[in-house]
């Protein structure tokens, strides 16, 4: 075990002593924990295969090097089985692409976290849900190490201004089975035999009842709600929007002939916003449409594909969920690598 | 109080290992005839706050040059640039006003 290389604090054998432990020097969310051992440590790093010091990557804004051992410890805390630690380890390396911006997001006064949507045959071999430990822990143990290895202390380093429940835990699988198009991963290149998870710089769940059996009637609403010029997209022009369609308006949609690019397209349309709409003062940061004539449109964001649309949640046909984007940041993907037996 | 009978836990620490050695910056001394930058990303009310302090450095203390730095919003800037800032500055502050 020496070649964990483990620094160790020894408190009494209670679980209320251990977790005010941890939460006074400052190891937690706030949450209760699972104290990690050399024994559960070695369990995770043991599934992967991986050596103790193999560096998974830097985490800002500390700029740390994240070894294995210490995504371990944090995964074993977040209450990970070692079965979700690929997972875990896949989220990271999505998280700290150059084009998700991490160091952005860490530090920014904006309410963003990574909102991490898994896909492929992972999902059943982690029997993913909704309520189920592993949407829980996975996405909890990511921001346990942003925490932990990238030093980003709530209201210290973390500037974000409300904060954002999703700076806890967001991880969920596509419902892929009901999606009557292609699921996230697939437009994104990969195979549908590939496990893979996607990190977005979300901004929180606005919810969209949008109880119209014409799904044109649908897209318009839907539109009306991402139409909003406070978000980042519309401030900086850039950022992936994130649509979580259930499976029931999915399949109503390509019912009445809907393809999930019409459907981007329509909502890039609809999205947009007349200068004029905006009020003529400055605002006291650079925003895209501060120089623009009156009649100029403003974006949502960049361009059509930048839109992503999932599938997941309850089969009815009525609610939405729309995760407006940090706008600062591009979506990332990284492969689950599984281990062979 | 903890007694010899009391059973004991040892728990990982889950921190990092601090291996990156923190850069403390030389202190500048007088500002009279310095060269003090700063670094704006993108908030127009510093704009507006860098130029008040601008005159205040240059009025009151004697401070040579006060160059006005842009960086992009929410993201690192290039390290070539801080560099330069760097190269061409006694010292900098990154300026946010919000």
């Amino acid at each position: 075990m020496s070649d964990l290389k483990l620094r160790k604090i020894e408190v009494l054998y209670d679980f209320r002593a251990v977790f005010t432990d941890m939460y006074r020097r400052g190891f937690t969310d706030g949450l209760p924990v699972i104290p990690a051992t050399e024994t559960t440590v070695r369990e995770m790093l043991d599934y992967v295969e991986l050596p103790p010091d193999e560096v998974l990557g830097i985490i800002p804004p500390d700029d740390e090097p994240l070894t294995a051992t210490q995504a371990a410890i944090n995964s074993v805390m977040a209450g990970c089985l070692p079965e979700y630690f690929p997972v875990v380890i896949a989220a990271v390396k999505a998280v700290t692409a150059p084009e998700f911006n991490l160091l952005g997001i860490q530090t920014t006064t904006n309410p963003v976290a990574p909102v991490l949507v898994v896909n492929g045959p992972v999902r059943e071999l982690l029997d993913m849900g909704p309520g189920r430990r592993a949407n829980a822990t996975i996405g909890r143990a990511v921001n346990l190490i942003l925490l932990n290895i990238g030093g980003n202390t709530p209201g210290e380093v973390d500037k974000s201004i409300h904060g954002m429940p999703g700076k806890f835990t967001f991880c969920f699988g596509e419902l892929e089975e009901e999606n009557p198009w292609e699921p996230l991963h697939v437009e994104h290149g990969f195979g549908r035999e590939k496990s893979i998870v996607t990190a977005f710089g979300g901004q929180g769940t606005q919810n969209i009842i949008a109880a119209y059996h014409d799904m044109d009637n649908v897209a318009h609403m839907l539109a009306d709600a991402m139409r909003c010029y406070g978000n980042n997209t519309y401030h900086v022009g850039h950022g992936n929007p994130l649509i979580v369609l259930n499976p029931g308006h999915a399949r109503l949609f390509a019912e009445q002939g809907w393809s999930k690019k019409r459907l981007k397209e329509v909502l890039f349309e609809r999205t947009k916003l007349r200068r004029s709409y905006i009020p003529d003062e400055r605002m006291f940061l650079e925003t895209t449409w501060n120089d623009y004539a009156p009649d100029k449109m403003c974006d949502l964001c960049a361009k059509v594909d930048d839109i992503n649309i999932v599938v997941a949640g309850g089969p009815e046909a009525y609610h939405i969920c729309y995760i407006p984007s940090f706008g600062h940041t591009a979506l990332s993907t990284a492969e689950i690598i599984l281990p062979k037996n | 109080m903890v007694t010899s009978t009391m059973q004991m836990i040892e728990y990982l620490v889950p921190t990092g290992l601090k291996a990156k050695k923190k850069v403390l910056v030389p202190p500048v001394g007088t500002l009279k005839g310095k060269r003090i930058a700063f670094v704006n990303n993108g908030w127009t009310s510093f704009t507006k706050i860098g130029g008040y302090l601008t005159s205040e450095l240059k009025d009151r203390y004697g401070v040579a040059n006060v160059p006005m730095y842009q960086i992009p919003p929410s993201v690192a800037p290039d390290p070539k640039l801080l560099d330069r800032i760097a190269a061409e500055s006694d010292a900098a502050v990154v300026g946010l006003a919000n």
